[in-house]
């Protein structure tokens, strides 16, 4: 068995060219890229310690007060984008009517997302929660770092249950390096994470950073559509429950609202989106929402501070 | 039990299947891979409680289907105890159901029924059981026997036929039935030909040889006790009847009563008796006088007492009988035999026995009124009639009378002024004759006597060929084809012409028994052409097309039996005994039809053994279901399609909710 073949692609192969055509068809103005240009927007004054630029030194202060302040600055190309990928088993699921396992979608999301940040010049990295052969990318730019990022979502094989450990593992490096205003994207179907993670990924909105969850469902997950008696297998963990389909679906799907609602209601008090996207739909619609939902929580992050 | 019938019903063991599908799948639910599994309630309990009824439901179903599908396979296992039509090899049937209308049917078995209404339910119940391409005819045992539905495939017309049937007083003619019914099917197309017979065979033994039937029906021949009015007549100031009785006990304790009302035309009988008797305790035929008041006259009689067979409790009392009076016409030095004594004609006629009477006649009466008295009138090698004895005996005719002439030698021999009319027309010639007898088939209508006519050696014979009146019709032939007897209808009488005299030295033919038949027929046919005051019910009465004629009776008016008859004849056939009414153009007369004594004194008895070998699978037959099954199989299938409709409907309703939420999202 290939690594390739660990991961149901479906018809989402090959992911780099599934991608590529993927961020053409997004619309490409979702978020500013103000790397080259005028827009520095001012952070603020503190007092000059050697070593300091002097052409930050104030000088109106200085005529004005006789004090010696730099003036600090924030600027916008400093958004860079965190992909935040579940690889835990569950994320291996694939039922007949999708087009591929959810690893695979999120894959092709994820891929797609770093395409269109890329091409505006932003930084893209990298990091997974749980799974095998799993390795993260710091926060790179340029030509190469579209083809490492589609390597390693590749490369990258769903397995085992996310831990609480996994999941902070992979929230740490947006955590300690993900700076004001970067976008942090985490790619998930939220069934089997750990308890607290709800908080913990919503803890990351702290600091200016814009945090958007992307539920990712197989049609089956969306509306049980099972009948008769069924035995249901969990992928992680041993929880295998017996039922009756038709007297389980209602409550099943409630329960599916009351977790995703959960979600929503952590990450969006933070200033977060939740977006669901089913993988029978249309990945240039998910992407695009997607970057509307950045580019409402961005907005509303602004306007907050 | 055959191999086939066996293995269909093996295929019943298959209706374990199902239950054995069910245990093997029961155990194991589907199991899914599901990652969001921990957010699915369990239900377990539900589930299988959910399914277990529609599962029993669905398993009783299914396993009735298979059990059906081996009894249709092994169709016509099936024993019941209804009457069904057996088929060895499964072939279309050629059946002709004999079935006894004769009075004894009327009696009332233990079980509560008549045997009329079990026989007849027996019959409709192998009519129903026939099937398309099956052949059924009909044929009535009450004497004489005749063909109620001729055979045919419209089986529909044959239900209706027996339908509407019903019992009557006559006599019982089953071996005449039995040979009607194997001749009916004898040419048809089906291999496998039956006889059912229906009886409950009170009549003389069938005997051992004959062909077989089926008696499926034995309970019929159950013994009763009966005793019933045979006739009754006025004898001057005097009523005597002849009642006849089963048994002792039949007879012990009842009398008979004589009414001023004719209780068999419906009239009240609550009036006291006229007149009684008492029967005397034993079996068989008995008479009785009842001795009338002064200036009463009694019009019915009544039995005291109740049996099985109220019907012939009660009679009508007719006027004073007259025997058939019959003139015979023949020269004693010719028409008798070498030992001396009566002519043969007489001897026969004397032989036949019954209620007639024969006066020899030394010349032909020249008045009607002189012949008034007679009913047939015989003539032996006549010499020719003058014209006044042609006139008389034409105004004779007229009246329904039967006159027959056998032609001897001396039949070219006319006088001068006379002749042989209405016997023949001019002069006949007499031939010497080297043909060896008669032909049997040109006299099928005597029956099985005819046979003996092949060998009569006559000498010599009458040439008829060209001697016949207009309406002349040829009823019998020697073996070369010459006439040998001639029959003409003249105004209501009958009038028939022998080319043989009955002289034993011109030919055998008075010396075999087919002369007896031949006599009996031309008594029978007098009988019915003349209306004797009594006669037997089935006996037909004859009346010329051209003359009104009604007939009212016990059952109300007659109906015409036979109206467009070659001959033109209105024929009426009582079938009940009692009083009759005749009117005719001449007049109104009034006819009594009495019962058959043998009727009610032979004892029911079960049919030979050997006669009925050929049949013995139809006393338990098997009967075809597989239009109730193939029902009940079709009653299932849309059981189990509503089942499974029922359960598919919320099912596909929510799968399109299912894909509505999906496109929704």
């Amino acid at each position: 068995m290939t690594i390739r073949d660990a991961i149901d692609w479906g018809r989402l192969a090959p992911l780099r060219l599934k991608a590529s055509t993927l961020a053409d068809g997004v619309y490409a103005g979702a978020h500013r890229s103000l790397r080259r240009g005028a827009g520095v927007e001012f952070g603020g004054h503190r007092n000059y310690v050697p070593g300091d630029e002097l052409r930050f030194l104030d000088r109106h202060a200085r005529m004005r007060h006789g004090l010696l302040l730099i003036r600090e600055f924030e600027t916008e190309t400093d958004r860079a984008l965190r992909l935040v990928v579940d690889a835990s088993a569950s994320m291996s699921f694939r039922s007949e009517r999708a087009p591929a396992a959810k690893y695979a979608y999120a894959a092709l999301l994820a891929a797609a997302l770093a395409r269109v940040a890329l091409a505006r010049g932003d930084r893209v990295s990298l990091d997974f929660i749980g799974g095998e052969r799993t390795l993260g990318l710091p926060s790179t730019g340029g030509r190469e770092a579209f083809e490492r990022i589609v390597g390693h979502l590749e490369t990258a094989r769903p397995s085992g249950a996310a831990t609480r450990v996994d999941l902070e593992t992979a929230l740490a490096p947006s955590l300690r390096y993900a700076r004001r205003g970067t976008a942090v994207i985490v790619l998930s179907d939220l069934l089997d994470l750990p308890d607290g993670a709800p908080e913990l990924v919503a803890g990351l909105s702290a600091s200016g950073r814009s945090v958007i969850v992307v539920q990712v469902l197989d049609p089956v997950e969306l509306t049980f559509p099972f009948h008769g008696p069924i035995a249901l297998a969990a992928l992680e963990g041993d929880t295998r429950v017996e039922t009756d389909a038709a007297a389980a679906q209602g409550a099943y799907l409630e329960a599916l609202e009351a977790l995703t609602r959960a979600w929503e209601s952590s990450v969006v008090a933070r200033g977060g989106k939740l977006v669901r996207a089913g993988t029978h739909g249309d990945p240039v619609e998910a992407v695009r929402r997607v970057l509307e939902a950045l580019s409402r929580a961005r907005e509303g992050e602004r306007r907050q501070r | 039990m055959s191999f086939l019938v066996t293995l269909a019903l093996g295929i019943a063991a298959f209706a374990a299947a199902p239950l054995i599908a069910h245990l093997l799948r029961r155990g194991k639910a589907r199991e899914q891979p599901f990652p969001p599994a921990r957010l699915v309630p369990p239900a377990r309990s539900l589930a299988r409680e959910s399914r277990r009824l529609d599962d029993r439901l669905l398993f009783a179903i299914r396993a009735a289907l298979v059990v059906l599908l081996a009894v249709l396979g092994a169709t016509p296992l099936v024993q019941c105890s209804r009457l069904s039509v057996e088929r060895a090899s499964g072939a279309s049937v050629a059946l002709a159901i004999v079935l006894d209308d004769s009075l004894s049917m009327r009696a009332r078995l233990p079980s509560g029924d008549t045997r009329w209404e079990r026989a007849q339910s027996g019959a409709l119940e192998l009519a129903r059981s026939a099937r398309r391409g099956d052949a059924l005819g009909v044929v009535l045992a009450g004497r004489p026997a005749r063909v109620l539905v001729p055979p045919t495939t419209d089986l529909d017309s044959v239900r209706r036929a027996l339908s509407d049937l019903k019992p009557t007083d006559r006599g019982t003619d089953l071996a005449g039935a039995l040979r009607m019914a194997h001749s009916l099917i004898a040419e048809l197309p089906q291999r496998d030909k039956q006889v059912a017979l229906l009886s409950d065979f009170a009549v003389e033994p069938l005997g051992e040889a004959g062909p077989a039937f089926l008696a499926p029906l034995p309970e019929l021949a159950t013994k009763v006790d009966d005793c019933g009015i045979v006739s009754a007549e006025r004898r001057g100031a005097r009523v005597e009847a002849a009642v006849a009785c089963t048994s002792a006990s039949a007879a012990t304790g009842r009398s008979i009563e004589a009414l001023g009302s004719d209780p068999r035309m419906g009239e009240p009988t609550s009036g006291s008796a006229l007149g009684t008797a008492a029967l005397a305790p034993r079996g068989g035929t008995q008479v009785l006088s009842i001795a009338l008041p002064a200036g009463r006259e009694a019009l019915g009689v009544r039995l005291t007492g109740s049996d099985a067979l109220e019907h012939d409790d009660t009679g009508s009392v007719g006027r004073e009988a007259a025997a058939l009076t019959i003139g015979v016409h023949a020269d004693p030095s010719r028409a008798s035999p070498s030992t001396g004594g009566r002519t043969l004609i007489e001897q026969a006629l004397q032989a036949l026995g019954g209620d007639v009477a024969v006066r020899p006649l030394a010349v032909l009466p020249e008045d009607a009124k002189e012949l008034s008295a007679f009913s047939v009138l015989l003539l032996d090698d006549p010499t020719g009639l003058g014209p006044e004895a042609r006139a008389a005996l034409d105004a004779w005719l007229a009246r329904g009378k039967v006159a027959a002439a056998f032609l001897g030698p001396r039949s070219e021999r006319v006088q001068l002024g006379s002749t042989l009319e209405p016997f023949a027309h001019g002069a006949v010639r007499w031939e010497a004759t080297r043909v060896p007898g008669l032909d049997p088939e040109s006299l099928a209508w005597l029956g099985p006597e005819a046979v003996a006519l092949a060998d009569i050696r006559p000498r010599g014979r009458s040439l008829l060929e060209g001697a016949d009146l207009p309406g002349t019709k040829v009823r019998g032939r020697f073996q070369d084809g010459a006439p040998f007897l001639h029959a003409r209808e003249q105004q209501r009488g009958l009038v028939l012409t022998f080319a043989l005299p009955t002289s034993a030295d011109e030919s055998d033919l008075s010396l075999r028994p087919a002369f007896l038949a031949l006599l009996d027929h031309l008594l029978e046919v007098a009988r019915e052409r003349a209306g004797p005051s009594r006669s037997e019910p089935g006996t037909a009465w004859r009346f010329p097309a051209s003359s009104r004629a009604e007939v009212i009776g016990p059952g109300g008016t007659l109906p015409i039996t036979e109206a467009t008859r070659a001959e033109g004849e209105r024929v009426f056939t009582p079938e009940l005994a009692g009083r009759y009414r005749v009117t005719t153009s001449e007049g109104t007369e009034e006819r009594t039809v009495v019962l058959d004594p043998l009727e009610l004194t032979t004892e029911p008895r079960a049919p030979s053994e050997t006669r009925q070998a050929a049949g013995r699978a139809a006393s338990s037959p098997g009967v075809d279901v597989s239009p109730e099954v193939v029902l009940v199989l079709l009653g299932l299938l849309g059981i189990e399609s509503a089942l499974r409709i029922a359960r598919l409907v919320p099912r596909l309703r929510r799968r399109v909710e299912r894909e509505e939420r999906i496109a929704a999202e």
